[in-house]
């Protein structure tokens, strides 16, 4: 039995800018396992968040089809897609997008309050979360700007996860954090792929793409090559790094 | 400063929904503020430009014919104060109708007037006529005054049917002209007709002597002194009670009042919503400068990075609103041009004088330059906070995004929906806004409001009106022959079957004094007040005692008696005193009446007996067939007997028929009570008397009081309809440039919010909720507001207040209205991708 949770079928998304046509996806086909952290990579302009935006439903494709099990949402429209995104969807950005006007607590009850209804249980979900990714607390009443880039972004992790979502997406979720937050940020990526949870995510860092399961190489809006890797910490790093450096340089990078 | 002018442009350009919608309102500002003000002071000249114009006579006072005596105007002639006197014959009846376009008759108080007559009252400015030719060929033509050219939708050519009783005198149009006096439907109109047709008509109406005079010393009042002093030397030395013989009084001070006093409301209203509006426009760009400082801080970091000063860029924000003020300006000045001819058609209507409003330029430009004045200081005082950001602090987006403040509404505790508290949320994060739009939309609901209840109560010839009327509306209201008795009568009449009710009355014909302080007004008694239906205490409660009366509200006012004071009340030479057991809302006699019992009256005036009675008719029943019937079975009326013409019938019946018209001749003209005659012819002795000659006249009071307010009815429903459109446009405009400005403020939020699910329809939701604070405030203080301004005119006339359960109504549908703007306004949201929105 497939365990794939997501595929697409001539996947193609173009962008007019002045009456020119911008190809940014080219026909493409992909498959997603429910298992994998899989990582999208590629040069900057490649497509790799153009990607990770139409597989969220966050923009729809220009030609193609995005399956999520046997429901097409390409044909969705725009509510709809929002229906969609709340229900099976998380997403983590690389400038995390918390509500500035909202506490910390009140900016995961934001994401959670769309596709739940408020409840004890919720409310306990969302400490419990936020324990987890150690924020505090204490920090809870605080406000976006009052906290350091690494606790934000843990917050948009527990935003992002708050309603059970099939897979999250996370776009260069360590781009915008010093070297310390982001290894916090990817532990927490990691214990929650450990836990069974379907990522897709978009990096340039090594360090980041490290953590994946598979490891998808973009080029021109097509998907050049692909590199598989086992689950982080069953192996030796040395090797993974090895491995995957060699990749990356059969890929031009 | 080139660049600055750029900078501005480039701006406007940027927000073009927001530049444009806000260039509305300031046009819309400018149409009423500039077209009320140009229209004033011609407002307030109307009057005194009419009578130079006609060379009319200033002071009129008219009496019946049989109660006339040339000694009045000679004793006229005697009067210090008077300079130049005039007499003149005419025709005035009140129960007169007309039959309009559908072939339905119509009440209207009319005038007729020969030419000759009428040349020595006035200087006839005749316009619309047919040409000489073809009036000389028509047999019955007539001229009226200008208004009812408009009112009775006529035209030199039409034919205009009076009907006076069974009787109907068919006259041709032959134009228009204008007069000083009786030109407008309350009074009645004077028509100016031929000897023949005048001849004719005095057979069957009633014929009236005008006195006309000029005062030498114009200062206020002096009419009314000139007036009192003539009263005084009537009853010294002409023995005679002036208030019973004379029927009519105008007097120059209370015309002038009366003649713009309609105008000048319908003009203040216009200045009250100019003021809403600019309100509304300072508070908009007050909030779209604060939005726009706060979303282009980066912009202002790097333009005060390349060199500009904080001056320079606060200029540009003030030059951007000055442009939009000046084309929003021009725009209204170019309004002005259009509105003020439909104002001053407005105004001739309601004041019954034509051509002689004028615009002025000057309060035009005084409004284009004081706008234009206050727009450039309400944005300069606004973006003046740009000095605020340095470059680096701007580069920062300073600290204004950044919230330290209390967490209002926590999502922990959320019940129900969801969106609600989201938006609460919002709402109470930036207060300030939604004070702001309380403030604005406070205004255009009390505009709202106010205009609901007058047109209710004014606009519609509806039975609110007749509510606040004081005066008794049935269905037929049958003036008695002085010989006639009413209490048997009556008695009668409550026998048919088609008769719900039948009350004797005593209608507003006495006029009664207060002597402790010197006022007048009219008085009105039945027997019992409790089964009348249109006469409503609003304090106190019905006189029940002959000791007891009410009075209106105007009177209360006027007099400074409250209920269960006592007052002395005078008529003639007998004076009583009366307990005031009520107040009554009134509109008819200018509001001065008092309510006696029948008991009560004949208390003040030993000679009175009910000579009225006031029919009620079960639903159903026909009117004019039951009309038919009282003049078969009682008597046709004086006025239809008077002309009798019929030749056919029997030798005796033709006999009987020539000596019931002399009897009705006497009556009418000679008050003569008692007539017996027995005319001897070959061996037949034809015998009979005047028992057949029981009603006098009919009246329909409803039908008179539409026509008479008709005109003012037209003109304020369509003022009241006017304006409440300019506030709901306005309270459109604001709300889709909030909602607008929103979106762009909060671009990101939304654009986050979408990613995480949240639909559009789930946003415009939230947004739209977000006003609803501002809105349920606004509705409930511009509803107080309203109820306040109205009061002031309940004070006058009593209870015009539209039942509550109707302004709530109202209320909900303005709270609806702004939900449905917001959620509309909101719609922005719709066309922008959650990519795109988070891009920015």
């Amino acid at each position: 039995m497939s365990s794939s949770v997501l595929r697409t079928e001539k996947l193609c998304k173009s962008f007019s800018n002045g009456g020119i046509q911008q190809h940014v996806i080219k026909n493409l086909d992909l498959e997603i396992d429910k298992n994998d952290l899989t990582v999208i990579m590629g040069a900057s302009g490649s497509g790799k968040t153009t990607l990770l935006y139409t597989l969220s439903g966050m923009d729809k494709p220009t030609l193609g089809k995005v399956f999520y099990g046997d429901e097409d949402i390409s044909g969705l429209n725009t509510d709809q897609l929002a229906m969609f995104r709340r229900k099976r969807c998380g997403f983590v950005f690389q400038s995390i997008y918390l509500l500035d006007s909202m506490t910390v607590f009140d900016n995961v009850m934001t994401g959670a309050l769309a596709a739940q209804k408020n409840s004890k249980e919720l409310v306990s979900k969302v400490e419990t979360l936020l324990k987890k990714v150690g924020i505090g607390e204490e920090l809870w009443k605080k406000y976006p700007n009052q906290l350091s880039g690494g606790e934000c972004q843990r917050i948009g992790i527990v935003r992002a996860i708050i309603n059970d979502p099939e897979i999250v997406f996370a776009d260069e979720p360590t781009g915008s954090l010093n070297s310390s937050a982001s290894t916090d940020v990817l532990d927490i990526f990691t214990g929650i792929h450990d836990n069974g949870q379907c990522i897709v995510m978009v990096t340039h860092d090594i360090k980041t793409a490290l953590r994946g399961t598979r490891i998808i190489f973009l080029e021109d809006g097509n998907i050049v090559g692909e590199h598989r890797m086992p689950d982080y910490g069953t192996d030796d790093i040395k090797e993974r790094r090895e491995g995957l450096q060699a990749f990356l340089e059969r890929m031009g990078w | 400063m080139g660049k600055i002018l750029r900078l501005s442009l480039n701006n406007i350009k940027k927000h073009k929904f927001e530049a444009v919608s806000l260039a509305l309102l300031v046009m819309f500002c400018m149409m009423l503020l500039g077209s009320s003000l140009a229209a004033f002071p011609s407002a307030n000249t109307i009057f005194k430009d009419m009578l130079a114009k006609t060379e009319s006579w200033e002071n009129f006072m008219m009496f019946s014919d049989k109660d006339y005596d040339p000694s009045y105007l000679s004793l006229l002639e005697e009067q210090e104060r008077v300079d130049g006197t005039a007499h003149a014959e005419l025709i005035y009846d009140m129960t007169t109708r007309y039959i309009d376009k559908d072939g339905k008759k119509q009440a209207l108080y009319m005038g007729f007037i020969t030419v000759e007559e009428e040349a020595k009252l006035e200087k006839p400015f005749r316009y619309d006529c047919l040409s000489d030719e073809e009036t000389a060929s028509l047999e019955h033509p007539i001229y009226l005054p200008f208004s009812a050219k408009h009112a009775l939708e006529l035209k030199a050519g039409d034919t205009f049917e009076v009907v006076c009783g069974t009787r109907v005198f068919p006259f041709t149009v032959a134009g228009f002209y204008e007069t000083f006096f009786f030109s407008e439907s309350a009074l009645g109109y004077k028509m100016v007709v031929n000897q023949e047709d005048y001849n004719a008509l005095a057979g069957v109406l009633d014929r009236y002597h005008m006195l006309a005079f000029n005062t030498k010393d114009h200062a206020k009042n002096s009419s009314q002194r000139a007036f009192d002093d003539y009263e005084k030397s009537f009853e010294e030395k002409l023995n005679r009670n002036y208030k019973d013989a004379v029927s009519m009084q105008l007097d120059y001070d209370s015309m002038e009042m009366v003649a713009s006093l309609a105008l000048k409301e319908i003009l203040i209203m216009m200045i009250a919503m100019a003021v809403v509006i600019t309100v509304c426009v300072a508070f908009m760009i007050w909030f779209r400068i604060t939005t726009e400082i706060k979303s282009q801080l980066e912009s202002i970091g790097v333009l005060e990075a390349l060199g500009y000063t904080s001056r320079n860029i606060a200029f540009s924000y003030m030059l951007e609103y000055i442009i939009i003020s000046a084309v929003g300006i021009a725009a209204g000045t170019l309004g002005c041009v259009f509105l003020t001819p439909v104002i001053f058609r407005m105004g001739e209507m309601m004041a019954g004088y034509k051509g002689n409003l004028h615009g002025y330029v000057l309060p035009v430009v005084i409004s284009a330059v004081f706008l234009l004045i206050f727009v450039s200081v309400i944005a300069f005082i606004r973006s003046w906070a740009v000095r605020k950001y340095p470059p680096v602090m701007a580069f920062r987006k300073g600290i204004a995004d950044h919230h330290f403040g209390r967490d209002h509404l926590p999502l922990r505790k959320t019940k129900g929906n969801a969106h609600f508290r989201l938006a609460m949320k919002e709402t109470l994060h930036s207060i300030w806004q939604s004070i702001g739009l309380a403030a604005c939309l406070t205004l255009a609901v009390a505009t709202v409001i106010t205009c609901f209840i007058l047109f209710c109560g004014f606009g519609l010839n509806s039975g609110f009106i007749n509510k606040v009327a004081g005066i008794e509306l049935s269905d037929i209201s049958m003036q008695l022959t002085d010989t006639a008795d009413a209490e048997a009568l009556a008695e009668e009449l409550r026998e048919r079957p088609e008769v719900r009710k039948v009350l004797l009355n005593c209608p507003f014909t006495n006029l009664i004094e207060f002597p402790d302080n010197n006022s007048r007004c009219y008085a009105q008694a039945f027997d019992d007040y409790k089964e009348t239906e249109y006469i409503n205490v609003i304090e106190g409660r019905y006189p029940e005692n002959d000791n007891e009366m009410m009075l209106t509200k105007i009177c209360q006012l006027l007099i400074g008696k409250n209920v269960g004071d006592t007052i002395m009340v005078k008529r003639g030479s007998n004076q009583q005193s009366f307990m005031v057991s009520g107040i009554v809302s009134s509109l008819t006699n200018g509001g001065g009446n008092a309510y006696f019992t029948n008991a009560g009256l004949k208390r003040l005036t030993p000679t009175y007996r009910p000579h009225a009675l006031e029919i009620y008719l079960r639903d159903g029943a026909d009117k004019e067939e039951f009309r038919k019937y009282l003049t078969d079975t009682y008597g046709r009326s004086l006025s239809d007997m008077k002309d009798e013409t019929d030749t056919s019938g029997s030798y005796e019946e033709r006999v009987r028929a020539a000596a019931d018209k002399r009897i009705a001749e006497l009556m009418a003209a000679y008050g003569v009570t008692e007539v017996e005659y027995a005319i001897t012819s070959g061996d037949t002795v034809i015998t009979g008397n005047n028992s057949g000659f029981q009603v006098k006249s009919f009246l329909s009071i409803p039908d008179i009081l539409d026509t008479q307010l008709a005109e003012s009815s037209k003109a304020t429903a369509a003022s009241t309809i006017i304006f409440t459109i300019i506030s709901a446009v306005v309270v459109m405009i604001i709300i889709f440039i909030l909602m607008s400005a929103t979106i762009k403020k909060q671009r990101r939020q939304l654009g986050i919010m979408k990613g995480m699910g949240y639909t559009s329809h789930e946003l415009m939701l939230q947004l739209a909720f977000r006003i609803i604070p501002a809105t349920i405030a606004a509705v409930i203080f511009g509803t107080l507001i309203a109820l306040l301004l109205t009061n002031s005119i309940n004070l006058m006339i009593g209870e015009l207040v539209v039942e509550m359960p109707f302004i709530i109504i109202a209320d909900i549908i303005i709270l609806l209205f702004c939900f449905g703007c917001a959620y509309f306004g909101a719609r922005k949201i719709k066309k922008i991708s959650v990519y795109e929105l988070m891009s920015e």
